[in-house]
């Protein structure tokens, strides 16, 4: 049985996919098998592979990093696929799909129920005002955009007409559309600030943070990091992360049992 | 030094256990110091009392004679060995003897992974068979892979010897033997040394038995992937999908579409962008409107007229006040700067509406000055 898997995942890598439309029919295949965990996995890793060497050479898109991300987590890695979901948001920190599979896998994170790892660990909320309106960023934006077109028609009409009312009305406008900018490139930069941070994201359960750069130290928390931890890279020595967990902890992990997002 | 049997006497032996039972400790101390004193084989002269135990307790004690004459019978003795507490190893399970044995024999030595093995220790050459305590294996962390059952089989032990038997499962396929037993004695043969009490304890080993556990040859569970919906198909980007430059475009687009606009309709349109441009002028625009509220008619004083020329001409030239006066207008409009030509246009206007103001008789209608201020507007706003 196990020959058998070898000798299939042997054959699915050697058969290059090097392009989207070959990544999608792994991701089908995978799907398609999925009432077999065993069956479906090489699907699953040699999809995410192959929408990972799409995304490197810059085939870069919303649905590349999601699908990227979701087969990592149908092939059974969590990290892997929490940290596919941020690469995407590093390029579109406003993707309300990408962010919500981000939610999503976070919430699969099995924290311990003893010690204060999930207190310690548990990422905190990014939400920004805006994600309370019922449109997306981009169309506030191009809302944005209308209001600023608006704004100098009325003004060139109140040039043509002579009025000075209409000029005030356009200036208005143009005032409200520039400070509607202003807040949207605000918030945007914020937010890729947040995404854009040297991030590690566990990949194998069981990682513990401690207060050096070696097993011998003590550990800082009690209990053990799951998989899919995200945590703050702050310097990297000898084989170990220097990280900050989002509850502000700060240790060491062996870089080893982490996947970076870079 | 504490002991486990006292008494090398048997009759003392067994007052000092009664007693103990009884929780007389003035009496036990007593034949233990009697037993001591006298020996095994002489009885105490407890009969006749020591001095220091009282009638009523000595009473009780000669009750109790008899049932402690039965328990120190031939019959029920058993060998005496002092086994110091001191130095003692931990487990100990109260073996005494000299050069002590130990055996372990396993069956079957080959078993499912559910199945049980019996495991049958034999302890020989002891001294004290009957004191041994039945050693708790599930304690030991040797046998920790092992869930331990005591077997129901028993069987007189031989003389001299004490056999336990164990029923273990293997807590794991991956255990292969059954470990080795250490069992502690006491050599009562050995000197204690005070420095070293643990010199008379000796260790009795066992060796390690292989055992082999089969693997259940389960058929691989299937799993199904546990797909969310949202990941039941690839995802596909939106047909709709706009890159950034052209976000940048519309943003540029609209301010030169309204300057293009504004261009184009002054070239295609050019009185009505003169008329813009009046309309611009406020001053222009107030005077041109004063101007046509005013009444027309030849009686009609053209003092208003003159008012708002001069009103318009200073709001229009920044003058820092009104100057009706012909003259005085003329100077102030050529100190400012003003353009020869516009200057004597607005001095000469002024001197018809003064001409028009003080003259016995109408010279010209009140209708016809007011034209000619409009037209003086419209001339200095550049109009034709």
């Amino acid at each position: 049985m196990s020959v058998a898997v070898f000798i299939a995942v042997a054959a699915l890598g050697a058969a290059p996919a090097t392009t989207i439309a070959d990544a999608d029919a792994e991701y089908r295949a995978g799907i398609a098998a999925a009432t077999d965990s065993v069956q479906a996995r090489p699907h699953f890793i040699r999809a995410a592979e192959t929408y990972e060497s799409d995304w490197k050479v810059g085939i870069r898109s919303p649905a590349t990093a999601r699908n990227m991300a979701q087969c990592r987590y149908l092939a059974g890695d969590l990290g892997g696929a929490i940290r596919d979901y941020r690469l995407g948001l590093r390029i579109f920190p406003h993707d309300p799909d990408l962010r919500a599979g981000l939610a999503f896998a976070r919430e699969q994170v099995a924290y311990s129920q003893v010690g204060d790892v999930a207190e310690a660990a548990r990422p905190r909320d990014t939400h920004t005002p805006l994600d309370r309106l019922p449109i997306s960023f981009a169309w506030l934006e191009w809302a944005a955009i209308a209001l600023a077109g608006c704004a100098w028609i009325v003004l060139a009409r109140s040039w043509i007409v002579g009025r000075g009312g209409l000029a005030l009305f356009g200036g208005l406008l143009l005032l409200t559309a520039a400070t509607a900018g202003v807040l949207l490139q605000w918030q945007d930069r914020r937010l890729r600030a947040v995404w854009a941070e040297p991030t590690a994201v566990v990949s194998a359960s069981g990682v513990e943070l401690r207060t050096g750069n070696s097993d011998e130290y003590p550990k800082r928390l009690e209990g053990r990091l799951p998989a899919g931890v995200e945590m703050k890279v702050l310097s990297e020595r000898g084989g170990w992360l220097h990280v900050e967990l989002a509850g502000g902890a700060v240790g060491w992990v062996p870089q080893g049992r982490t996947t970076q997002v870079q | 030094m504490q002991r486990n049997a006292i008494f090398r006497g048997g009759c003392g032996k067994s007052v000092a256990i009664l007693a103990t039972l009884l929780k007389y400790p003035r009496q036990t101390r007593f034949f233990k110091k009697e037993g001591r004193q006298l020996g095994g084989a002489q009885q105490p002269e407890w009969n006749a009392g020591p001095a220091r135990c009282d009638r009523v307790e000595m009473q009780f004690i000669r009750g109790w004679l008899v049932v402690a004459m039965i328990l120190s019978s031939p019959a029920v003795g058993r060998a005496e060995v002092d086994i110091p507490s001191i130095g003692q190893p931990v487990p100990f399970y109260g073996a005494a003897g000299k050069n002590v044995r130990v055996e372990a024999n396993v069956e079957p030595i080959e078993l499912g992974p559910n199945d049980f093995l019996t495991l049958k220790l034999t302890i020989s050459r002891l001294d004290n068979a009957s004191d041994v305590r039945r050693p708790e294996l599930g304690e030991l962390d040797a046998f920790r892979d092992f869930q331990i059952d005591d077997d129901a089989n028993s069987e007189p032990d031989p003389p001299g010897q004490r056999v336990f038997r164990y029923r273990l499962r293997p807590r794991r396929a991956a255990v292969t033997a059954v470990p080795g037993f250490v069992f502690p004695y006491f050599d009562p043969t050995l000197e204690q040394p005070p420095d070293r009490p643990d010199f008379p304890f000796r260790k009795a080993r066992t060796e390690p038995i292989a055992i082999r556990v089969r693997k259940t040859e389960r058929p691989l569970q299937i799993v199904p992937v546990d797909v969310p919906s949202f990941a039941a198909v690839p995802a596909v980007d939106s047909a709709f999908a706009i890159p950034d430059w052209v976000q940048w475009l519309a943003l540029a687009m609209p301010p030169a579409l309204a300057i293009g606009i504004c261009v184009l309709w002054q070239i295609m349109n050019p009185a009505g962008a003169r008329l813009a441009r009046r309309r611009r002028s406020r001053a222009a625009r107030s005077a041109l409107k004063m101007l046509n509220d005013l009444p027309r008619r030849a009686s009609d004083d053209a003092t208003p007229v003159a008012h708002v020329i001069a009103a318009y001409l200073a709001e229009r030239f920044d003058l820092p006040g009104l100057y009706i006066t012909p003259a005085d207008l003329g100077n102030r409009l050529a100190e400012l700067g003003v353009d020869a030509a516009t200057a004597a246009s607005c001095e000469e206007f002024m001197r018809a509406v003064d001409a028009a103001r003080f003259a016995p008789t109408a010279i010209e209608s009140t209708a016809a000055i007011i034209r000619d201020a409009e037209n003086l507007v419209r001339h200095l706003e550049g109009e034709p």
